[in-house]
């Protein structure tokens, strides 16, 4: 008890100093942003640090379905996989250059999201996750089979590189890493805005209680769809960004086990935070690179880890909750004012 | 009761404390392993360094590497781990022979295993690693066509050659003048195919069946293609599923179009059941399969078909009883516990293929390397082996037949 006591302070008072000094870290962050090409990563660290952001990215993306409204998805992988094809295809058979494509990318797949959606509406808890995991396998069948498009199992490739004002973005340039941390960045405002925003809270309650929330008159088949729909946006975004990464992309890029890998992030980084899904994301892809020596049995430490994880701390590594005063918006803060007022001028 | 409950509760915590304090250090000591695996440049290959020691003399100019990148982990495992043994068998040749000499100066060989786990990303990761090695010439790999196409430009950017064993991925060798597949191309092995339905067996109706998947269908294209070029006349083909067994209906069409001869674009799978039905139906006309039909599993099926003749290409047969090809086999078999397989047998051929192009190279330069490749005419286990101008392995096939139970030269 103690200790737990102990560790929930300093977590705490951690939490007041980062907020405390917020806009300094956020310059430092910046300039950090902006050095990447100057830093002179190596091939291989440039390369984790890509797949790292990319990865956050994608936790963050399937954290406003599962993290935030409580909808488990074992299907983000077709998301992923939908996002990777539009933004790929668009440029090697149409032409598109990299920006509209990747904003088609999203558009397209929240479309996708918001079909999948519907069909969801009545079912929760575990059926759902069926269901994504059906539509996972039906997107990877489609990829492999639909041949006069997606060019079936030889996949595309000749995926072009993307300019920004005619400097060409590459991975050894370091202008790819810095793309992706710019666009996990903007997803991670963007999360953080919708958490403390009107629908984020809608979507919390949903998950704590969907009974509560539908009397207390929400509309909850609508917040849901509307989770269902950012989510496969963001995925769909980061997808368009993978296909740069590889330059080349296959159906099997995007099985169930991808899915899982991104469920594992969200997860192992903390449940309905931004800050875990950055610290899973990096914990996941660096574990298989720090045990490279272990061969086979990396996987058995691998599932011990995640089986103490879930035993010891099943809200995930960061996954506290926060100390900081509550975040109301001006109208309520209004709102909260008026009556006090009122009542002042009444005594 | 509440005293007792207490300690067991922190008793808990301490445990996931040790435990987790364990796996960090498992984890700091393995790290460690590999990087002084790494340092030295010497890792897995220690071993057969030793006999290369012996002839330490003043021209030695230390180690190049060869990297094997493969699946060493998962459900293609046994691919990698192949590869890697062919690779480490033809360093020790090598090396035992003092090594690469390069203008004078004699080179010994080290093979480093890299796991790319069959997955791309992975692939991807390890192959900036390997090209961020500047003591390695040549990479060995990747299995996979998928994760050979998300490796290569890598390589190729970089300017390390890479030459895959297994690669069947049609634009796979067109990605850059460093890329190359020491792999049989279907269309020479289909060739090999007509060549024997028509001039050796002395048929010209052809039919033929492939299997529904983008291999199948682009050896079954190549097929017919081939046929024509032989000038015999292909009277129908037929496309089944990957695991179909039921062939009932595609023999009565085969036999109703008039036949002699089969043609089969499918793995022994397909082959096995088919000559089994063939046989069963009375419909004995010979059989030509790819040479992915040479395994021992469609001998039991032979035995089943006894009427039926069966004929393969392949670039890799390891009963040949050419001695250089039996002492390959054997030494082979002595190290690892079992016969190499074809994928294996091109693995080996590959690094033999590097090692010398290296040589012919003259210096340490992988741009030299790279042009000595298109030159290299390299008689391998696997073939009478050169490349085109895409870097597509030209192989000479053998013809191979099921005779006693067995698989044999086909005569003539």
């Amino acid at each position: 008890m103690a200790m737990k006591k102990n560790t929930n302070r300093l977590l705490s008072s951690f939490e007041s100093f980062c907020y405390k000094y917020r806009y300094i870290f956020a310059v430092i962050y910046v300039l950090l942003c902006v050095s990447i090409p100057f830093l002179g990563l190596n091939r291989v660290q440039t390369r984790l640090l890509m797949m790292i952001a990319l990865y956050a990215m994608l936790g963050m993306g399937l954290n406003v379905l599962t993290g935030y409204t409580g909808l488990v998805s074992l299907g983000h992988a077709g998301f992923y996989g939908i996002g990777a094809y539009v933004c790929a295809l668009l440029q090697v058979n149409a032409g598109w250059s990299f920006w509209p494509a990747l904003l088609a990318a999203g558009v397209f797949t929240a479309f996708i999201g918001l079909l999948l959606g519907l069909p969801s509406l009545r079912l929760s808890g575990s059926y759902l996750s069926i269901v994504t995991l059906g539509f996972c396998e039906i997107v990877q069948m489609i990829l492999k089979q639909w041949e006069s498009v997606t060019n079936g199992n030889y996949g595309v490739r000749n995926i072009p590189t993307p300019h920004f004002f005619g400097i060409p973005l590459t991975a050894k340039n370091g202008g790819l890493l810095l793309l992706i941390v710019v666009l996990a960045t903007l997803t991670a405002l963007g999360c953080l805005a919708l958490k403390n925003s009107n629908t984020g809270r809608v979507f919390f309650a949903i998950k704590d209680d969907e009974l509560a929330s539908t009397m207390m008159g929400i509309n909850t088949s609508r917040y849901k769809i509307v989770s269902f729909v950012i989510s496969a946006f963001i995925t769909g975004a980061a997808g368009g960004f993978y296909s740069l990464v590889n330059g080349y992309i296959e159906p099997t890029n995007f099985v169930f086990n991808t899915s899982i890998l991104i469920l594992s992030v969200v997860i192992v980084g903390g449940l309905g935070t931004i800050r875990g899904m950055v610290f899973g994301a990096a914990l996941l892809q660096l574990f298989p690179e720090v045990s490279r020596g272990l061969y086979e049995w990396r996987f058995v430490v691998y599932g011990l880890l995640l089986v103490l994880m879930m035993r010891f701390r099943p809200q995930g590594a960061l996954g506290w909750r926060s100390t900081q005063p509550y975040h109301l918006s001006k109208q309520a803060k209004q709102i909260l004012a008026q009556p006090e007022t009122k009542k002042g001028g009444a005594a | 009761m509440d005293g007792s409950g207490h300690p067991s509760k922190e008793m808990k915590k301490v445990i996931a404390a040790l435990l987790a304090l364990v796996m960090m250090l498992s984890l700091v000591a393995c790290g460690n392993k590999d990087d002084s695996q790494k340092d030295p440049g010497n890792g897995p290959g220690t071993s057969q360094n030793d006999p290369s020691k012996d002839n330490n003399t003043p021209s030695t100019g230390g180690t190049i590497k060869i990297a094997v990148a493969a699946p060493m982990t998962g459900d293609n495992a046994e691919y990698g781990i192949g590869f890697a043994n062919a690779a480490k068998l033809m360093a020790k040749e090598w090396n035992d022979k003092g090594g690469v000499d390069i203008g004078g100066t004699k080179y010994t060989i080290v093979i480093d295993e890299y796991d790319d786990r069959s997955d791309s990303d992975e692939a991807a990761l390890i192959a900036n690693k390997i090209v961020s090695d500047d003591d390695v010439y040549g990479v060995l790999g990747h299995f996979a066509s998928g994760i050979c196409m998300v490796a290569a430009p890598i390589y190729q950017d970089a300017g390390y050659v890479n030459i895959s064993p297994t690669s069947s991925h049609a634009n796979y060798s067109g990605i850059g003048d460093f890329i190359f597949r020491n792999n049989t191309v279907i269309v020479v092995e289909t060739a090999t195919g007509a060549d024997i339905a028509i001039d050796y067996l002395g048929k010209t109706k052809v039919g033929v069946l492939s299997i529904d998947t983008e291999w199948g269908q682009s050896a079954g294209k190549s097929m017919e293609d081939n046929i024509a070029a032989k000038g015999g006349t292909m009277v129908l083909r037929q496309e089944v599923s990957v695991d179909a067994v039921d062939f009932a209906t595609e023999i009565a069409n085969f036999k109703s179009a008039g036949a002699e001869v089969i043609m089969v674009a499918g793995m022994y799978g397909t082959l096995g059941p088919l000559v089994v039905a063939m046989q069963n139906s009375g419909f004995t006309v010979p059989v030509v399969g790819c040479s992915n039909a040479y395994t021992d599993n469609m001998l039991e099926y032979a035995a089943q078909a006894p009427d039926i003749q069966i004929y393969a290409p392949v670039a890799f047969f390891a009963g040949n009883t050419d001695p250089k090809i039996q002492a390959y086999v054997k030494a082979y078999t002595d190290a690892y516990g079992a016969a190499p397989s074809a994928l294996t047998t091109q693995a080996y051929d590959s690094v033999g293929i590097m090692l010398t192009a290296l040589e012919k190279a003259g210096k340490l330069d992988r741009d030299a390397m790279k042009d000595a490749i298109y030159d290299v005419e390299y008689d391998g286990m696997s073939g009478f082996t050169t490349f085109d101008e895409i870097g597509d392995a030209q192989k000479v096939f053998t013809k191979v037949t099921i005779k006693d139970g067995a698989w044999a030269l086909a005569e003539g």
